[in-house]
């Protein structure tokens, strides 16, 4: 694959910018330090200091096209749900449980109904039915009992937003407290609390793996050779428990809902930054007793999604407030610390890890029980386990992988999707075991990794033949940029006695697997093209994206092509925005539609040039014909080819059921149990000091296959925006409880996230093109997979400088004190 | 979203000062409202009647005089203390309380007064404020009160301003050759409450000893607390290396911080121990050449 | 008092209003003037996503009484455009990719013409201090500096 140089140097540039001087003197720096040729140019793209270049051969696939969003959001003229007001429209508010597990007795609603204003007040017998994506356990409001500090137990409806407040502070409910279960090893011990008493009595998606009687709603094994006989042969073993923390996504925007409801159409109407309208559709539908033609989910633009709003929140709640209120819109915006409690985060994990290898560096046996905190409802937590389980074989080839991971609910607040889904937890714990297997050895922690790798051709131990594996190229560009060969990946001490060390974690992600998408691409006839797809732009670029992929395809600008608001009325299927799917999948049905397109066009040119069907014939954007006929397809509007004729529809579909080979429940073997793998490596710098246990990050390096940039500037936003999540994660973010289960810290000030001079260090980004083969220009999803490796990549550093391994992220600096303390060079920081 | 309230804006000190002489203890005073508003929203808790003091100019004084020292007014922003080449010069440590609080929106609009009577032990500016020998001067219809800061906090969130009287000015003597210093040791770097903090004040003589040492510290007890064994063991004495870790231990022995879910009191004792030191050995660079921030 | 009018001046616009003394400054931009730009996140001064500029002042519309806009000029993202010409501050944000999901956009924008008002040529500590109360949990803040530090060549440069 060739690819279009930049007009700069070739250089590897880091993404922080100061004045223009300062970018060529940063430039020539890095040009010194960092020479690119020995990662192999032609397949290495890397972020030039601000000026994002070209991957590919491509009029407009690869390009950093500017956004279709950008403008609308710049001027604050997008529509978010917050923003979405009709007239003689009604608030509502919720009154949330104060106790993490408790028996309803009563209900005293009288003076809240009695405040003026109030329109409607419900219960949770007001809106029967349950729900969930796998197991329906999940009440619109609490019925009988409530299972997580925040659950909605009352739901109000008035004419102004102080209104419905006011009646909920006058809600009174009776509980009878119940003993709280808030960690999930503790919660798979016998006498533990149980937070549901009977997993089969609800209804199940797919086999309940769970047992009843425990508070295990899902289990997933997977089995590859035989650890038990690797660890005993094995020259090295490693045995760790690693936890991570529940952290809460903090998007900006806050969970909200607006709903109508049509009577005289029977028509239920929801307004919603949803990820996932058709999933909500279908849902919504089932609980509500109406036809999914009969529900319409018009999705805003979603400020911050991460996966927090993948799946139905508070959409039922205003479905049923509006379904009672006469056709008034009814709409419920949580405030920030209702989005803490009931909201829905990343559960915290505990996972016990045993690795073993020989002394040649080769890997030789692993096995990981993974106790995954879904919170008081199991929602996405079964898929959480089965995606995350599978990729938990790690980017490491280990002859015998035994993997256990059990879904397991807590009386916690309820885990959703988060991006990475699973994984930067499993890679925490792996990737500490690789380090710790490495210094036993006395091997670079990065040559030990090169040795172990998967490469194309490779037997996974699931089995599969591993397709387009980027690895290797993703480990040598983040140890190039990360000056790993320097050796002072190696702890060392400064002059004013701070702690430095380097730290690197490969990545490994897969996409759901199977799902669907479909495209409907209208073609106008001055060669715009509308198109509809409802691939959900959550600030990743879906909406710029898929106009390239059709832009491209058909030969026409970029600026032609458009994507349509999604709005399940009129925009087609799609099965949901995660998973780091929607460039790929979307990007083929896309791709197939404007094939469609063309091959419409070529029909039309048939029969305006009266000529054989068989002699027209489309290349890169012109179609010719017998006899020097040629028509530039952007130009059709100044012919009269289309008049009169067929209008052109476009259509294009892709799903992967047929590729999917379903795992083995029992061992969870497949050939193929993903239509796509992301690739990454991650490496970075740290000072510790070692007084008072305070990380300052010096460095990053981010390597991302993304099989061929769609937009090359949307990857590198992902990709640092990325890191800087996951760096978060591992260094800020932890949701606290007391032992009664109840949230401590659901607020912006003691909930904290990365602010700006949290991030003040270099993110070099390097795009590595390996294209994939099942998309016609090779894209491999971006979403996820550079979120996975920040914390294992950082907390490696950290437990490096300090001389002793912290098990658990975040790395409070208690933790690090505490390593610095405990660790063979603790006499040093006295 | 806040609830219902009585809103009172005097649009002079003599008209705030009636009503609080009349029901002070039915009004919350507000300034910049960072700390009320935002705990009014978070509660959902009310007051009768808040009162909105910003238009008042009598607490707006800002000067500054060669041999008297500075006059702050009550209403004096976070961002303009933060500015004031004045400040910097001599208060250094003051500045540096000043332009951590919160982010930069609340600097714009917090002030000094409010700081000060929302007294939570680990506000940014108390910690300067005590190394820095203020004064709190109040103001109600009987007259003024000239208050050391020191003896101004009586607990957490809770100062000895009568509920009819209002926080006029911050007195801070003439500082001379001593400077100070102010380190906020947090978990992310901006907007984030002192999980500890320390302040340091002190000149050196002609001999090199270290004179008039003040060192305080913020979130280590129920109010912001001077650490006087830390003090003694300086004072009069050439500020070595060694002498300043002594202090340090000293500071960790004195201080009273607690274990909460926020952090643990060993975790807070052992940072002291580093945090004090560093403060300190700032402060003396600055008071060995004369200079404050630049 | 319980009610209040109020003269404000936003965006160069005067209004004038008759409003409750418990409505926020945020909740009369987005509720009382349909100007939706300035966006809730938080309620407590800790996300930044309400910032406009009071008097030139970037304040949490979220921490300010509607009251206190009285005979003050407020700006917000909704009077940064020219017309049909975007303020040099957004164009650089289309420029250095600074815009993701676009919720924290308005407030930083905003929070970005302060520092450049008070620093027309300023270093990257002066802007991570200037847009350190602004929360983005998208982009990791490296390319909303890039993106100021073109805003200020671009006013610069047209003088």
């Amino acid at each position: 694959m060739t690819y279009k140089k930049s007009d700069q140097d070739q250089t590897s540039a880091s993404t922080k910018v100061k004045t223009t001087t300062d970018l060529e003197s940063k430039l020539k720096q890095l040009a010194a330090s960092v020479p690119l040729s020995s990662i192999g140019t032609e397949d290495v793209y890397v972020d030039q200091a601000g000026k994002v270049g070209v991957m590919g051969n491509y009029q407009t696939v690869g390009h950093p096209e500017e956004r279709k969003d950008a403008r609308e959001k710049v001027t604050g003229e997008a529509v978010f749900g917050p923003d979405v007001e009709f007239p003689n429209m009604l608030y509502a508010a919720v009154y949330h449980s104060p106790y993490a597990h408790a028996r309803i007795l009563s209900y005293d609603l009288e003076d809240a109904k009695a405040v003026e204003g109030v329109v409607c007040v419900l219960t949770g017998k007001d809106v029967p039915g349950r729900f969930g994506a796998f197991i329906a356990d999940q009440s619109t409001l609490a019925v009988d009992k409530v299972r997580y500090n925040g659950e909605p137990v009352v739901a109000i409806a008035a004419e102004t937003a102080h209104a419905a407040k006011e009646a909920v502070q006058k809600v009174k409910v009776e509980y009878e407290e119940l003993e709280a279960v808030t960690d999930p090893y503790e919660a798979m011990q016998p006498g533990a609390p149980l937070v549901h008493d009977n997993w089969s009595g609800y209804a199940h998606a797919a086999d309940f793996t769970g047992r009843d009687g425990t508070n295990l709603c899902d289990y997933f094994p997977l089995r590859h050779g035989d650890v038990e006989k690797g660890f005993e042969e094995a020259d090295i073993v490693v045995e760790n428990t690693y936890r991570t923390a529940g952290v809460n996504h903090s998007t900006i925007e806050l969970h909200v809902a607006t709903a109508k409801f049509d009577i005289a159409k029977n028509r239920l109407t929801i307004w919603s930054p949803t990820q996932s309208p058709f999933m909500i559709r279908k849902q919504l539908a089932g609980l509500l007793g109406l036809k999914q033609s009969e529900v319409r989910i018009v999705c805003t633009y979603i400020g911050g999604g991460f996966g927090g709003k993948y799946e139905i929140k508070i959409e039922p709640i205003v479905a049923a407030l509006a379904m009672h209120c006469q056709g008034r819109a009814v709409r419920l915006v949580y405030n920030r610390h209702e989005d803490y409690l009931a909201g829905c985060v990343r559960g915290g994990t505990v996972i016990k890890i045993k690795s073993a290898c020989n002394r040649d560096g080769k890997m030789v046996a692993q096995k990981i029980e993974n106790y995954f905190d879904t919170g008081a409802y199991s929602t996405t937590g079964p898929r959480i386990n089965y995606n995350a389980g599978l990729a938990a074989i790690s980017p490491y080839k280990i002859p015998n992988v035994w993997i256990d991971g059990y879904t397991v609910a807590t009386n916690r607040q309820i885990t959703s999707a988060y991006r990475g889904f699973g994984m930067p937890e499993y890679t925490f714990a792996f990737e500490n075991q690789m380090d710790l297997l490495a210094d036993k050895l006395g091997m670079d922690p990065y040559v030990f990794r090169m040795k172990n790798i998967y490469h194309t051709g490779d037997v996974s131990a699931t089995g599969e033949i591993l397709p387009e594996v980027g690895l290797e190229k993703c480990f040598k560009a983040a140890a190039q940029m990360i000056g790993w060969e320097k050796g002072d990946w190696r702890r060392h001490v400064t002059e004013d006695g701070k702690w430095r060390a380097k730290g690197m974690a490969g990545g490994i992600k897969l996409t759901g697997t199977p799902s669907s998408s479909s495209v409907v691409v209208r073609f106008n006839d001055d060669a715009t093209v509308q198109v509809s797809q409802s691939g959900m732009e959550l600030g990743q670029g879906a909406f710029t994206v898929i106009p390239q992929f059709v832009a491209e395809r058909l030969g026409i600008p970029y600026e032609n092509v458009s994507v349509v608001p999604v709005d399940t009325m009129y925009t087609p299927y799609e099965k949901t925005t995660t998973g780091s799917r929607v460039t790929f999948h979307v990007g083929n049905a896309a791709v197939r539609a404007a094939e469609d397109v063309i091959d419409q066009l070529c029909d039309l040119c048939a029969i305006g040039w009266e000529a054989d069907r068989e002699s027209i014939r489309f290349d890169k954007g012109v179609i010719f014909g017998p006899m020097g006929k040629k028509l530039v397809v952007k130009d059709i509007g100044k012919t009269s080819l289309m008049k009169e004729q067929d209008p052109i529809l476009g259509r294009g579909t892709y799903s992967t059921s047929d590729i999917w080979d379903k795992p083995d429940p029992d061992t969870h073997a497949s050939k193929k149990p993903t239509v796509q793998w992301f690739w990454a490596a991650q490496a970075c710098e740290v000072e510790v000091d070692p007084k008072t246990g305070k990380i300052r990050i010096l460095d990053y390096a981010a390597a991302q296959d993304v099989g061929r940039a769609i937009n090359t500037m949307n990857c590198v936003q992902q990709v640092e925006g990325a890191v800087v999540m996951g760096m978060s994660h591992c260094m800020l973010e932890e949701l606290l409880d007391d032992e009664q289960g109840h949230l401590l810290n659901g607020n912006m000030v003691d909930f904290k996230v990365a602010t700006s001079q949290d991030t003040d260090f270099d993110i070099k980004v390097a795009l590595i093109e390996n294209p994939v083969s099942d998309n016609l220009y090779g894209a491999r999803g971006i979403g996820e997979p550079p979120v996975v490796p920040p914390a294992a990549a950082i907390s490696n550093a950290v437990s490096r400088a300090c001389g002793g391994r912290i098990l658990s992220i975040p790395l409070k600096c208690e933790k690090v004190l505490d390593a610095v303390k405990k660790g063979p060079y603790r006499k040093e920081a006295e | 979203m806040l609830p219902e309230f009585d809103l009172l804006i005097p649009k002079t000190l003599d008209e705030a000062l009636t009503t609080l002489a009349e029901r002070g203890n039915e009004i919350k005073v507000v300034a910049g409202g960072t700390d009320v508003y935002v705990s009014m929203h978070g509660k959902y808790q009310s007051f009768p009647a808040i009162m909105d003091i910003k238009h008042l100019q009598e607490l707006k004084e800002f000067s500054f005089a060669e041999g008297k020292g500075a006059v702050i007014g009550a209403l004096t922003t976070h961002h303009t203390l933060d500015r004031s080449e004045i400040i910097r010069a001599h208060y250094p440590a003051l500045q540096e309380g000043a332009s951590q609080v919160g982010s930069v929106q609340i600097r714009h609009r917090g002030t000094i007064g409010g700081n000060i009577c929302n007294a939570v032990p680990s506000a940014d500016t108390l910690g300067p404020l005590l190394v820095l020998d203020a004064k709190a001067v109040t103001i109600s219809q009987q007259g003024r009160r000239e208050i050391p800061l020191k003896d101004f906090f009586a607990g957490p969130k809770r100062t000895v301003i009568r509920a009819d009287e209002l926080l006029e000015k911050i007195l801070l003597p003439d500082n001379e050759s001593r400077r100070s210093a102010y380190i906020k040791f947090t978990r992310r770097n901006a907007m984030d409450l002192a999980l500890l903090g320390a302040s340091a004040s002190l000149r050196v003589d002609e001999d090199g000893l270290a004179r008039d040492v003040r060192i305080s510290l913020t979130t280590c007890a129920p109010t912001p607390m001077r650490a006087l064994h830390a003090e003694q063991v300086l004072e009069g004495k050439i500020p070595s290396e060694k002498l300043l870790k002594e202090a340090g231990l000293a500071a960790s022995r004195e201080a009273s911080p607690r274990t909460s879910w926020r952090c643990t009191e060993e975790y807070r004792r052992e940072n002291l121990k580093a945090i004090v030191p560093r403060v300190i050995a700032t402060a003396l660079a600055r008071a060995r050449e004369g200079v404050g921030i630049q | 008092m319980k009610h209040c009018m109020i003269t404000t001046k936003v965006n160069g616009k005067e209004y004038v209003r008759a409003i409750p003394v418990n409505m926020t400054l945020v909740e009369f931009l987005r509720d009382e003037l349909h100007l939706h730009g300035t966006k809730e996140g938080c309620d407590e001064g800790e996300c930044g996503a309400c910032t406009i500029l009071f008097d030139g002042h970037p304040f949490n519309a979220c921490l300010v009484l509607a009251a206190e806009a009285d005979g003050h000029d407020i700006l917000t993202i909704e009077g940064m455009a020219d017309d049909d010409r975007l303020h040099p501050i957004q164009e650089a944000f289309l420029e250095a990719g600074a815009v993701q999901c676009g919720y924290c956009t308005p407030g930083m924008v905003l929070s970005a013409k302060a520092v450049l008002d008070e620093f027309p040529n300023p270093t990257d500590a002066q802007i991570r201090t200037g847009i350190e109360g602004n929360i983005c949990r998208c982009t990791g803040y490296n390319r909303i500096v890039e993106a100021i530090h073109i805003a200020a060549e671009k006013i610069n440069a047209a003088g």
